[in-house]
């Protein structure tokens, strides 16, 4: 490995000035919503950022992603200006996990739009359903290719991902249910 | 005050840089000696992760915001690459400093693209020659890596977005490995074994299957699986054959054995000087008239004459001996029971010519304990032997050969035994035109258990 790689690893990925203002700024809109971020929670999402990032091993580069989320969910019924920090440090966290666990085959826009529809619908602003309901995109996209199971298959969740999807305990024959396989974080190697 | 812009820059450190992190290196060593100060270096940075978020977005089709660092890691390692191309091509460190001074970092790593593309082309014309004179041999490792594995590496380069740096590692060893990686290697391992197929090609592809036929054996491999380069085997053969003042590639064990008299007692500066001057002979005798060939043999002689060294002046593992002794393994067929035994042998005996013998021997027998046991037996009369062996096939003698207890004498068998087919046998033998006898002489050395 080059050493000029070393240039990356670096306390941030994007400098963290950039990120404040930009996260700053989009309290312009969110306000119209009676949501402000303070300086305080702006470090502390830029903080929390830096840490996701650090802990699901990615390098931010662009114009990042706090801001998008923060504009996506400014306008949720389910936030309030006591939870909007804490929320979007929630989001912010699962937006990171979902990238990851989908082996960076959902676009940023999918993966915003998702836990938008989500968390505005079926999860009624619960962040804990709309962490199970991305990790199961995120299975499904990891396993099958797509966003949902192949309609043929029961929607058990077989897999292990620390939630839990119901009073069903995963089995693992129904898991590969076009035949046997095995599956690891990055591979799902499928024996016909 | 003329002599402060001397004193203010101390000269950069050959040995502190390093060539694969050539531009880190040079970069700490021109903060070092005042060259360049941390201002630079920082802008140096920035302009590195500009490269870097650039191609990051093309990768992502600009979808993504944020990706895997290892990800990010080849990248950085690609650019790294093509800058360190850039710069390595210039004739000083000073230079490249200077370069790496005054260039954007946008501008290196294309000039580093642009040369590493140079390689990319001329593997692709390269590998076309090599193939077009590939040799006729049996050895898989070398016909892999025209088919399979330098058209994988060019194919890999050409549909890699970004150039990136590689281990090039193949199946089939060089005369003289190149230590460069990546496009770099290819180009030069190719161009290497387009000099090795012409050095080759001037002798006859028999010839030079028997010398790989002959490591194979005695090393107790295939010629298929033979992990060993067909120019060294020829280069090194034709060495010592000039050393016995003759052309050609064929060696025996006596030649070998009278050579190592020669060249144990001689001191290592010695041999050195003698393979240098007999490549050196070689080299004028042939009027290869192609430099790059020449300078090729030379070093591959000077690594011939470091073995030799190394190995005191021993020859066995930098020969090879032929004709290749092909390794027979006899497995003996099933015996008959004793009397569909003594049914064949009153067969046999009743036949009226050597000609029906052969052909009930041939039906009836699966067992070489069988035929010799039917020698034996009386059903085949003394005078009948020669015109039985002239029917034989050559293997078929030399196993008989090979369970009997003959002395070799140079050409010449003897043998002490009760049995007549046996003293048939060598009498036969012995009565042999030379080629026919070393030939079946060869098949009884290589028998084995």
């Amino acid at each position: 490995m080059s050493n000029l790689t070393s240039l990356l690893r670096g306390e941030n990925n994007l400098p963290s000035r950039r990120s404040m203002d930009s996260l700053l700024q989009t309290n312009e809109i969110s306000s119209q919503y009676g949501l402000t971020l303070t300086q305080q929670d702006v470090v502390k999402l830029v903080q929390i950022r830096n840490e996701a990032l650090r802990g699901y091993g990615r390098l931010e580069f662009g114009a990042g992603v706090l801001n998008r989320l923060a504009l996506a969910f400014c306008d949720s019924p389910y936030v309030s200006s006591d939870t909007y920090a804490d929320i979007l440090a929630e989001l912010t966290e699962l937006f990171y996990q979902t990238k990851s666990e989908s082996l960076e085959r959902m676009p940023d826009d999918l993966v915003i739009d998702r836990m938008k529809e989500a968390f505005n619908g079926a999860c009624e602003g619960s962040l804990k359903s709309l962490a199970i309901v991305m990790d199961t995109i995120a299975y499904n996209i990891r396993v099958y290719g797509t966003e949902t199971a192949p309609e043929a298959e029961e929607t058990e969740h077989t897999h292990d991902c620390g939630h839990d999807h119901g009073p069903d305990e995963s089995d693992e024959e129904s898991e590969f249910s076009f035949g046997e396989g095995e599956e690891d974080g990055n591979w799902r190697t499928v024996r016909f | 005050m003329a002599n402060s812009e001397i004193l203010k820059h101390s000269a950069i450190d050959p040995e502190a840089i390093e060539d694969k992190q050539f531009t880190a290196s040079l970069l700490q060593e021109m903060v070092r000696t005042g060259l360049a100060d941390q201002t630079f270096a920082d802008f140096f940075q920035n302009q590195l992760l500009e490269l870097l978020n650039s191609q990051l977005k093309k990768i992502t089709n600009n979808k993504s915001s944020s990706v895997p660092v290892e990800l990010a890691d080849d990248l950085m390692d690609g650019i790294a690459y093509c800058i360190d191309t850039a710069l390595k091509s210039l004739p000083t460190l000073e230079e490249s400093a200077a370069t790496l001074h005054s260039q954007s970092v946008q501008s290196l790593y294309e000039l580093g693209t642009e040369q590493l593309d140079k390689h990319g082309k001329a593997c692709v014309a390269l590998l076309s020659r090599a193939r077009a004179t590939r040799l006729k041999t049996a050895n898989q490792g070398y016909q892999l890596v025209l088919d399979v594995t330098f058209p994988d590496f060019i194919r890999s380069w050409k549909t890699n977005p970004f150039p990136h740096d590689f281990e090039v590692i193949t199946e089939y060893p060089l005369a003289v490995e190149p230590a460069e990686s990546g496009i770099a290697g290819v180009h030069k391992r190719l161009s290497a074994l387009a000099l090795e197929n012409r050095f080759c090609a001037r002798y006859p592809q028999e010839t030079v299957e028997s010398l790989l036929g002959g490591y194979a054996d005695a090393h107790r491999v295939t010629a298929a699986d033979a992990y060993i380069n067909l120019f060294t085997l020829c280069l090194q053969n034709l060495l010592l054959n000039k050393l016995l003042g003759r052309d050609g590639l064929l060696l025996t064990e006596d030649e070998r054995t009278r050579l190592e008299q020669k060249l144990r007692p001689l001191s290592p500066c010695q041999r050195a000087e003698l393979i240098r001057y007999t490549a050196e002979l070689f080299l004028k005798e042939s009027a290869l008239e192609y430099p790059k060939l020449e300078d090729y043999i030379r070093r591959a002689a000077l690594d011939f004459a470091n073995l030799l060294n190394s190995a005191g002046g021993t020859l066995v593992e930098l020969s090879v001996i032929t004709p290749a002794a092909r390794s027979l393994v006899h497995t003996d067929g099933e015996r008959l029971e004793d009397d569909a035994f003594a049914l064949v042998a009153e067969e046999v005996m009743l036949a009226e010519t050597a000609k029906e013998k052969v052909q009930i021997l041939q039906s009836e027998l699966r067992s070489l304990e069988d035929l010799t046991d039917l020698l034996a037996s009386g059903s085949i009369f003394e005078d009948e032997f020669e015109q039985l062996y002239a029917l034989f096939d050559p293997v078929t003698l030399a196993m008989l050969l090979s369970v009997s207890p003959v002395t070799l004498t140079g050409q010449t068998l003897t043998i002490q035994t009760d049995l007549e087919w046996q003293a048939a046998l060598v009498s036969y033998l012995n009565q042999m035109d030379e080629q026919q006898k070393a030939e079946i002489l060869s098949i009884y050395h290589s028998a084995v258990e």
